[in-house]
């Protein structure tokens, strides 16, 4: 136990590459899930069965598939090397972003009908009727299920190491394999994880709290605030699951 | 660099043979997680706070920790014990049992989900604890766990390319090994993505059309 206190900082260094890969992965799947869940309500049909093939594709490989493909078989087509952490990020991103672009399309028609009835009678444009009636009321609906994917994010970040960005996983199996530590090294590194995302959950969850729409109707309505007891983590199954 | 067919050729049959391996592990991984998530789903609705806190903690704990780092764990650590498993064991364990802690979720809600006239009914019945689970509550559970425990089942059949990470000759390993012994990984590893695509995507068609005829 003692030399795992000397191997501890470089574990540190490694969950501050894994927190900022997760950050960053979080940024770029909140994106890609809004972008293609909105696109998979479109009334266009190539816009809808465009996004439906993007969100296809990446929920039939898993993180670690992609991430090779990314990163070996990629620069071979295009001519230039993408650095290990941009690979990372954009994977994990398209990956987890397309689990929760599930979770913004239903949220999405889960707005009333009228609402969207009276943003065109307002005369408002598509864009101003998505921005400000649609979105906002979704919002609450896909905090839950954003929190479950944003913890899916994290755990699939520990691949990363794979193509050499240097995270807790990554610094973990050196340290093995340099000292023949094991159950401390591993332990610590999975107790790194389980704060992280006991974090996660938590801001998850004051996030959604301090959203301002719909509170008075959550409230009226228990089966939406019912959350699974103790440290919920667990939100239901895996967001964009099928339903 | 353009596509090689005569390599693809060449190696699809180890791809093929890395395919078969990825469906076994697979199989043997869902049977341990379908029996043990029921196992965890009973202990954690159990009446004693003693079975039913600790059993929630570790359901809590397997799913917000990393897969392939509990694969690594169990890998590296069971041999200090002086108990040597081999990567397929490991891998149908670690997998098996990571998402038994899923599929205990499943049945859980699926568990809750059993209309409380149903329970009534059984105790007006006279019937005893195990015939009313294995004949009341069970077959109107299972059945609505069978959509949440049919994502994971896909969930899991993607995963299993983590094995990679202890030298189990899965469908990625032989891709990155065949593509690394011979430079070129543009075939093996596109192929492989493609084998991962050509079974995931139609199993969660069929999933999907199984939750249509036959959902609540």
């Amino acid at each position: 136990m003692d030399s795992i206190r000397e191997y501890l900082p470089t574990l540190f260094d490694g969950l501050q590459v894994t927190i900022m890969v997760t950050v960053l992965g979080i940024c770029a799947g909140g994106i890609v899930a809004t972008v293609l869940g909105t696109a998979r309500t479109a009334h266009a049909r190539v816009v809808r069965w465009t996004a439906t093939a993007i969100v296809e594709f990446f929920r039939g490989t898993s993180v670690i598939v992609q991430l090779f493909w990314a990163y070996y078989v990629l620069p071979t087509l295009t001519g230039n090397q993408i650095a290990p952490l941009t690979a990372a990020i954009a994977v994990l991103g398209l990956n987890c972003g397309s689990y929760a672009s599930e979770a913004v399309r239903g949220a999405i028609q889960g707005v009333p009908r009228g609402q969207s009835d009276a943003a065109i009678a307002l005369h408002m444009s598509p864009w101003l009727r998505l921005r400000s009636v649609i979105l906002p009321q979704a919002l609450p609906e896909m905090m839950p299920p954003f929190g479950t994917a944003a913890i899916d994010l994290l755990k699939a970040s520990a691949v990363v190491g794979f193509v050499n960005v240097h995270d807790t996983t990554f610094w973990a199996t050196q340290i093995q394999a340099l000292t023949g530590q094991t159950i401390g090294v591993y332990s610590v590194t999975l107790v790194m994880y389980f704060v992280v995302a006991l974090v996660l959950a938590a801001l998850f969850r004051a996030g959604e709290r301090a959203l301002p729409l719909r509170r008075v109707e959550r409230r009226a309505q228990p089966h939406l605030r019912a959350r699974p007891r103790l440290l919920t983590l667990a939100w239901g199954r895996r967001a964009g699951e099928s339903r | 660099m353009s596509w090689d067919w005569s390599y693809t050729w060449e190696i699809l049959p180890e791809l093929l043979k890395g395919l078969l391996l990825t469906i076994e592990v697979t199989a043997l991984a869902a049977a341990v997680a379908a029996i043990l998530g029921l196992v965890w789903a009973l202990l954690g609705r159990s009446r004693w706070a003693a079975v039913r806190l600790p059993t929630r903690a570790v359901l809590e704990f397997v799913r917000g920790t990393p897969l392939v780092v509990q694969i690594f764990f169990v890998f590296y650590v069971l041999p200090e014990y002086g108990i040597a498993i081999s990567a397929l064991l490991t891998g149908v364990l670690v997998l098996g049992i990571h998402y038994s802690m899923y599929a205990a979720e499943a049945y859980r809600a699926g568990i809750e989900a059993v209309p409380r006239g149903q329970w009534e009914a059984a105790r007006a019945l006279h019937l005893s604890p195990a015939w009313t689970w294995r004949s009341v509550i069970l077959p109107q559970s299972v059945r609505r766990s069978i959509p949440p425990l049919g994502s994971y089942l896909i969930a899991m059949y993607k995963e299993t390319a983590l094995l990679f990470a202890i030298g189990l000759p899965v469908l990625l390993a032989e891709a990155k090994v065949v593509g690394t012994s011979s430079f070129r990984l543009l075939e093996p590893l596109t192929l492989a993505g493609f084998m991962y695509l050509l079974i995931s995507y139609p199993s969660s068609l069929l999933l999907r059309r199984w939750e249509k005829t036959h959902g609540q």
